[in-house]
């Protein structure tokens, strides 16, 4: 992203202030998506957010509605001392707009956080967070019902702006059956609309997911927008097999390993950011790294990561890819090739999803297999054996660059180096020249 | 049954691993019988697959010693499993409560022999 020039910045000051919607509706999206990157636009939203005039604050909230899916901690931290604020200001506007900008942070951050505010002491901040519950479809159920038997009007007045968007479900029949009862005579014109059905516009909140294209467009970029790859991560959360799909088929063309270093950071999804944390860690670790060392980081990544069974076909590839460069000799090699047969045999009929997955290149996992088959024809330690081993070995090398899709290949050519050192060091000491 | 990347989220019927769950729902009527006769399909045909690797695997003179018991480990799993599908059967077409117990019991203590082998 360009770095804003002092005439820049000046002329983002004067617009995001402008009375004419058409300037500074635009020039507060383009503020957001600067103050990801630049300080200076950071700070220029920052004087937006806490200027006096309430408009103006407004204006700083639609910007940090843009900023929100990529920087959330720092928006959720900011937006929670402004709701501390508006605790002893009540302003329902901003209070309403503040809740908006809760909406646009990734799920885990904006969801939760809403759902603390639903029993919050002050009735404002509850009626605030009632109010923006349609921003999210998968609360638990009864939340809608629990919400409407609050005590307070303006709460049950938020909520029944906010059951307008929600599918008719039993959570919301029975939410509408006790507000019903209560009969306040302030919710009556609201219940009304309700019944009539007339419902205010969906606001669309979040920015589109990349397109196929664009995908790779942006696996090109050494310094890709934090905005795309927000939009990519979206791609993600929306079709997560595609999304690795599209970014495995780029990668192996374009790289993208700045593209990935960012997604394992912004993936809202856990098991998806240690994926790319994995890929990263797979594609720039230190050339000079031995095998079992290279294949114990990418592991470590892994483990540190969620329980999660999508990650489990990966796991068992690593490990199985560790095991591997652990044989010291070439019965050891030999061990491992039929102990890996035995174990995908019995994984394959005992949990084939630690075997198959999105996770895993599905031609990954072949390669394994027929690096446990290489081994079984190798009959003795004989200096042809070993010899032919090595020139299938090296074919096969040749075949993985054309056949596997990275980052898999590169643990599976890790595998195949070490081995062929391990052959030759083998080969030298039965010649006598190398026992050391 | 294949597993193809669509089985993000949710994996439908996958190995034995999960037959147990499937089974106690069965027994206490939360999945149909047709679901298990399905789930039964898949991994009859599984276990053909593998036990027929099994079979075909080729172990150097070498390494015999070392292998062997591992072979003889994954075929006893196997053949408890191949157990498992029988009592099933008798569940599934004579309505047997009792095999569909031992089904289960057979599957908690495959568990750890699973455990043991990985």
């Amino acid at each position: 992203m360009p770095t804003l020039s002092p005439q820049e910045r000046d002329s983002l000051h004067r617009e995001v202030r402008d009375r004419d919607p058409n300037i500074w509706e635009p020039a507060c999206q383009r503020l957001g998506q600067l103050a990801a990157t630049e300080q200076a636009a950071y700070t220029t939203l920052c004087d937006l957010l806490l200027s006096a005039v309430p408009e103006l604050r407004l204006r700083g909230l639609v910007s940090l509605r843009t900023l929100a899916p990529v920087q959330p901690e720092k928006v959720l931290s900011f937006l929670t001392d402004r709701v501390d604020e508006a605790r002893i200001t009540y302003d329902p506007v901003i209070l309403d707009a503040i809740f908006f900008v809760f909406a646009a942070l990734p799920n885990q951050f904006g969801q939760n956080a809403v759902s603390d505010y639903l029993s919050d002491d002050a009735d404002v901040v509850r009626a605030a967070a009632a109010a923006a519950l349609p921003f999210w479809s998968d609360w638990p159920q009864g939340t809608l019902s629990k919400v409407a038997a609050d005590s307070s009007s303006l709460v049950r007045a938020g909520l029944l702006t906010a059951l307008a968007h929600f599918q008719d479900s039993d959570d919301r029949r029975t939410a509408l059956s006790t507000l019903e009862k209560a009969c306040d005579p302030n919710l009556k014109a609201l219940l009304e609309e309700l019944r009539e059905g007339s419902t205010a516009p969906t606001a669309n909140l979040w920015p589109e997911p990349l397109e196929d294209d664009q995908v790779q467009l942006l696996l090109q970029l050494d310094d890709p927008s934090p905005i795309d790859v927000g939009r990519l991560e979206l791609l993600l959360d929306s079709d997560p097999a595609l999304g690795i799909a599209l970014i495995r088929r780029d990668l192996n063309e374009f790289g993208g390993v700045v593209v990935l270093e960012h997604l394992a950071h912004l993936c809202r999804d856990k098991s998806l950011g240690t994926l790319f944390h994995a890929w990263h860690t797979a594609l720039t670790a230190p050339e000079d790294l031995a095998a079992d060392e290279y294949l114990l980081l990418v592991l470590g990544v892994l483990e540190s990561g969620p329980e999660e069974i999508f990650l489990s076909p990966l796991k068992e590839f690593v490990k199985a890819c560790y095991n591997a460069v652990e044989c010291e000799d070439s019965k050891s090699l030999l061990t491992w090739c039929c102990t890996q047969q035995v174990k995908t045999a019995t994984l394959a009929v005992w949990d084939p999803s630690a075997l198959e997955g999105a996770s895993l290149a599905p031609e990954a996992q072949e390669w394994l297999n027929r690096l446990t088959k290489i081994g079984a024809d190798f009959q003795s330690m004989s200096l042809f054996q070993l010899s032919h081993l090595s020139q299938e070995l090296a074919r096969t090398a040749d075949q993985l660059t054309q056949g596997c899709p990275r980052p898999e290949r590169d643990l599976l050519m890790a595998v195949l180096a070490n081995w062929d050192n391990l052959l030759e060091h083998e080969s030298d000491t039965l010649m006598g020249g190398g026992a050391s | 049954m294949h597993y193809t990347e669509t089985n993000f989220v949710h994996l439908g019927p996958s190995g034995f691993a999960t037959f147990a769950n499937a089974l106690r729902e069965a027994r206490c009527g939360k999945l149909d019988r047709r679901v298990v006769q399905n789930y039964q399909d898949t991994l009859a045909e599984r276990l053909e697959t593998s036990k027929s690797r099994l079979q075909h695997l080729h172990i150097p003179n070498s390494v015999k010693s070392t292998i062997s018991p591992l072979v003889k480990s994954a075929e006893s799993l196997f053949e408890k499993l191949g157990t498992v599908l029988d009592l099933v059967d008798e569940y599934l077409y004579e309505g047997s409560g009792d095999a569909l117990e031992e089904a289960i019991s057979l599957l908690d203590l495959a568990q750890s022999q699973v455990k043991f082998a990985a």
